[in-house]
């Protein structure tokens, strides 16, 4: 009955008009936001700070909380529209949204990731509200060597992201894992490959590199031949909303993908884009239908997009019940608490509890909102594709600049971004897969600190890896998947674990 | 499929380029039980293995086979899309590179406008009358956005004298 | 294209009358610009947003002031953009002792505090060294006494490369313990949230970080403070029974200054200008409060000071760094 009364404390604070008020601005804010390439979340948190110096904490954090979750339902649309990703949690929405948007499929794609992502982040509510200080005390299992067996784990995803030739996928796994190598290495303070560059000594910026690789080399394609144009043949058919049979593929798909994006951002602490990267694989060696993913398939978009807010979620829980940022976007949520006069952490609940619950009652509202918000978007956003081509490629352009230069105001960045943007062209004329780079690179620099530290901490052995329960786990799944290239085992392994659950 | 072999021993070229410099990278001033040089020269070695099975590959081909092939597997739709406009590609290209090293020197609204002005003018000219509004929406309309509503001052550039 | 130059020609016009033509006054006539060196969420764009807040809140500033983040280089991009706003008055920087640090180990290819005008020292926060709280070691001692019977046995964790602030902060006590400081088993963290983590799990045995980073684990007791390195006790409830490193017998403190910089060759106005707003700043209520806040110690002296300030910080630092090998 504890719980109940907290909701119902929550609410009281929740459903004042101004505080509703904000969190309608707040998603709304974060909506267009996260439209926009490049100006993430992290970035439209940052720019909130002197505005919500004025109002009461409830008040600010409801604000933040529903940009932050405004952002990640925003950042799908781009990826399925023009294939930009606008932050890096969606990449893995662009292979199979993006997909779909050419077949004339844009209106329920965006409607699968809307409904994907309302899903996932109610889910998450509901567990930082019965579970929180359990996962987050859960949590803390994961160290160094759980996160390296997390991240090769995850790095095995990248079979499911190969077209017809392996080789070339790993290929392009290899040059991921050698753009993270760029830039100052953590662990020991000497630089890489930065040739005495200042700008590269934090590494290539991932943004830069998904953009240019994605949304600049469609731009340059659509070029190559304006007449025979991609884009050209977008026009909607059908209509803008799930058809039953979409339904039936996407429920599933839903719930694996909130589940272990839940796993992966709330238990492991992993951020967003991995959380969606190991969605994907999930539903390549899965789903009924896993050999039309890549090429246009539902599930694609349905479980990253959920995946990518169970993991938001579980950031937040993290944040209040641990005061232990998980993302780059709860660090900055963590900054402007405490310019507000609060100290995240395991005493937040007793201490606030009329913050704590009056936010997760916003979360839900602010859940909801997005969802009002958003599917009636739907209709909006697919005639974008109206737009005369040229003036349409002209937009993508300018917004994939403006994207990029305010992430690090610089213009070395703009300059790389169109090198990436060529280098696209030429691997899509190849017929090299660019998903696999941007996966090695968001994963490629986490798992070489988490096996270094891992190393320090073991005196030098590899036993550390097979010791400790979890890793040792997450190793025999990557094991599984690796010797078996189709993921026959461990897809009869996943439909054991959440395929009866979801037999409907 | 000439272009495959070309890449194919670019790949090559590029592996050994990424392995030397893993060797040129500095010790660090406190030992530890893996360098930074280890991960590189690990990627490198991978890399290069790969390479060398594309080029394996790629060579022992038959050409008129892979074309064949490919026609079977894409369809006919794709193929027509092996048609490329150098011309469009490069001058579009060229406007970019342009673009982002005018982005601070002069300023996003006018490289934007520019920017904007100079595509409509090798895409498409027809509807230049609107498309000028459109333009400058997106350069100047975009900039006090930026800076009214969401108060992120944009490079102004050398119109800097405009907006004190 | 005649029509389409009077339409632009007409349009700048337009925006000109409505923009320009600000009468002359006196510094400032330009919005001023603070540059955060870093991502945003740091401690960096903390203070400068902090600054932006106060001084907008008081109305101290008669132009706008904003924020602008260009992280990289540890801090280095945004002192090569610094460079090319020489001579001018309207951006703001602000500091901490990674700009003296990594002038020491190279990163910035050669350039210090002295092609910026410092312009005050505004805060500072101390060093801690926590423990879980379950940890057997209670004191300092018990902690360096392990360390002197086996030196690997014992490992530690800090936010960013080996050489940076974590790092130093404790090589500066273990070496007055007698200590070799290269034998320390150092780990690097991309975060304070990641090297928490790392604690309260058990993977490291403790961690060396700034006090403001560990407040939440404190209260909550989760973790154990050991020492924290400033010269005296803090007065604070939580911070008032944790022992000075000095107090456990090593002469050894270890300030974390953060301060405002212009560019060089500010202009004398500008510079008397931001001296007096500074001075000003630190004695407002808001900015007092934000202090309050943030866990923040006011430790305000002024442009002169401050420069005879960092030029004793470059030879500490040097000395220490020389030592542990990462000087250049």
């Amino acid at each position: 009955m504890d719980i109940w009364n907290n909701i119902v404390l929550g609410f009281s604070v929740a459903v004042t008009p101004f505080n509703l008020f904000l969190a309608f601005v707040g998603v709304f804010l974060g909506t267009v936001i996260g439209v926009l390439p490049g100006i993430g979340p992290m970035t439209g948190i940052a720019l909130l700070i002197p505005i919500t110096f004025g109002l009461p904490p409830n008040s600010a954090i409801i604000l933040m909380a529903g940009i932050y979750y405004g952002a990640m339902y925003g950042g799908s649309t781009t990826s399925i529209l023009v294939n930009a990703p606008g932050e890096s949690s969606s990449v893995v929405t662009c292979i199979d949204g993006f997909e779909m948007a050419k077949k004339g499929r844009a209106g329920p794609a965006l409607a699968a990731a809307a409904i994907g992502s309302f899903i996932a982040g109610t889910f998450a509510t509901i567990m930082l509200m019965i579970l929180g200080p359990a996962i987050a005390q859960f949590a803390l299992n994961f160290g160094p060597p759980e996160y390296f067996a997390l991240m090769f784990a995850g790095l095995t995803v990248v079979t499911s992201l190969a077209g017809r030739s392996l080789v070339k996928a790993l290929l392009a796994t290899t040059i991921g894992l050698a753009i993270s190598t760029i830039g100052i290495d953590l662990q020991s303070g000497v630089s890489r490959y930065t040739f005495g560059n200042l700008e590269m000594l934090d590494g290539l910026e991932f943004l830069v590199v998904a953009i240019g690789l994605f949304a600049l080399s469609e731009v340059l394609a659509n070029l190559a031949d304006m007449r025979q144009a991609v884009m050209e043949r977008l026009s909607i058919k059908g209509g803008l909303w799930l058809t039953k049979e979409d339904w039936k593929r996407a429920i599933p798909a839903f719930i694996r993908g909130t589940l272990s994006g839940f796993f992966v951002g709330g238990l492991a602490g992993a951020g967003a884009a991995v959380a969606s990267f190991v969605s994907y694989g999930i539903e390549k060696s899965t789903g009924k239908h896993k050999e039309e993913l890549g090429h246009g398939a539902i599930e694609g978009v349905a479980g990253p997009e959920a995946a990518n807010n169970a993991a938001a979620g579980g950031a937040m829980i993290h944040l209040l019940c641990l005061g232990i940022p998980g993302s780059g976007t709860t660090a900055i949520m963590l900054g402007a608490l405490l310019m507000l006069g609060l100290q995240p952490g395991p005493l937040l609940f007793q201490q606030q509890p009329d913050f704590v619950w009056g936010l997760i009652a916003s979360m839900y509202i602010g859940n909801v909102m997005l969802l009002v918000l958003n599917l009636p978007l739907v209709g909006m956003w697919v005639k974008i594709l109206d737009i005369p081509l040229y003036l349409l490629v002209l937009f993508i352009i300018l917004f994939s600049f403006l994207g990029v230069y305010t992430v690090n105001n610089s213009v070395q960045d703009l300059l790389l971004m169109v090198g990436f943007g060529i280098i696209g062209y030429i691997l899509r004329r190849l017929d090299i897969p660019a998903a696999p780079i941007i996966l090695a690179m968001v994963l490629g620099d986490l798992m070489e600190q988490a096996l270094r530290q891992s190393l320090i901490i073991s005196d030098g052995s590899l036993g550390i890896f097979v010791t400790r329960p979890i890793s040792l786990i997450l190793l025999i799944l990557a094991a599984i998947s690796i010797t078996n290239p189709y993921w026959g085992q461990l897809g009869a392994f996943f439909r054991r674990i959440f395929g009866q659950k979801t037999a409907a | 499929m000439k272009a495959q072999r070309i890449a194919s021993l670019t790949f090559t070229a590029l592996a050994i380029a990424y392995l030397a410099g893993a060797f040129f990278i500095k010790e660090p001033p406190l030992r530890q039980q893996l360098g930074p040089d280890a991960f590189p020269k690990t990627i490198g070695v991978m890399m290069l293995v790969l390479s060398l099975l594309y080029v394996r590959i790629e060579f022992q081909r038959q050409p008129v086979k892979e074309d064949d092939e490919r026609a079977a597997i894409i369809g006919a739709e794709e193929k027509l899309s092996d048609y490329v406009d150098y011309k469009t590609i490069g001058i579009m290209l060229a406007l970019m590179l342009g673009y982002g090293l005018a982005f601070e020197s002069l300023g996003y609204p006018l490289a934007t406008f520019l920017m904007f002005m100079a595509g409509i003018y090798v895409l498409d000219l027809k509807h230049w009358k609107r498309d000028l509004i459109i333009a400058i929406i997106a350069s100047f309309g975009i900039y006090f956005l930026f800076r009214y509503a969401l108060r992120v001052n944009l490079p102004i550039g050398v119109l800097k004298f405009l907006f004190r | 294209m005649k029509r389409v130059l009077l339409f632009v020609v007409v349009l700048l016009s337009l925006v000109l009358s409505a923009c320009g033509g600000a009468p002359a006054s006196s510094y400032p006539e330009q919005p001023i610009e603070i540059i955060a060196p870093a991502n945003p969420g740091g401690g960096w764009d903390t203070l400068a947003r902090t600054i932006q807040v106060s001084l907008e809140t008081e109305k101290m500033v008669s132009q706008p002031l904003s924020v602008t983040n260009k992280p990289g280089g540890g801090g280095g991009v945004g002192l090569a953009y610094m460079a090319a706003q020489k001579g001018t008055d309207y951006t703001l920087v602000v500091y901490s002792p990674p700009l003296v640090i990594n002038n020491i180990n190279g990163t910035f290819e050669g350039k210090s505090y002295k092609d910026l005008t410092p312009l005050a020292k505004l805060i500072t926060d101390y060093q801690i060294i926590v423990v879980k709280a379950d940890s057997p070691y209670q004191t300092l001692e018990d902690l360096l006494n392990a360390m002197r019977a086996d030196p690997k046995a014992i490992k530690f964790a800090g936010v960013s490369s080996p050489g940076s602030m974590d790092h130093v902060a404790f090589a500066k006590i273990a070496k007055a313990a007698g200590i070799d400081p290269k034998q320390l088993e150092y780990i690097a963290f991309a975060g304070g949230g990641e090297a928490t983590t790392a604690l309260l799990g058990g993977n490291v045995t403790f961690l060396s970080t700034g006090i403001g980073e560990s407040v939440a684990q404190l209260e909550a007791g989760t973790i154990r403070a050991l020492a924290i390195t400033a010269p005296e006790r803090l007065t604070s409830d939580l911070l008032k029974d944790v022992p000075t490193v000095k107090e456990s017998g090593y002469d050894v403190t270890y300030e974390i200054w953060r301060g405002v910089f212009g560019p060089a060759d500010l202009s004398p106005e500008a510079k008397a200008y931001w001296e007096a707003t500074l001075k000003k700043m630190v004695e407002s209520p808001t900015w007092k409060a934000q202090l309050e806040k943030l866990n923040w110690r006011d430790a305000y002296s002024p442009s002169e000071e401050f420069t005879t300030f960092l030029g004793q910080e470059t030879e500490t630092y040097r000395a220490l760094l020389t030592e542990l090998g990462f000087a250049k």
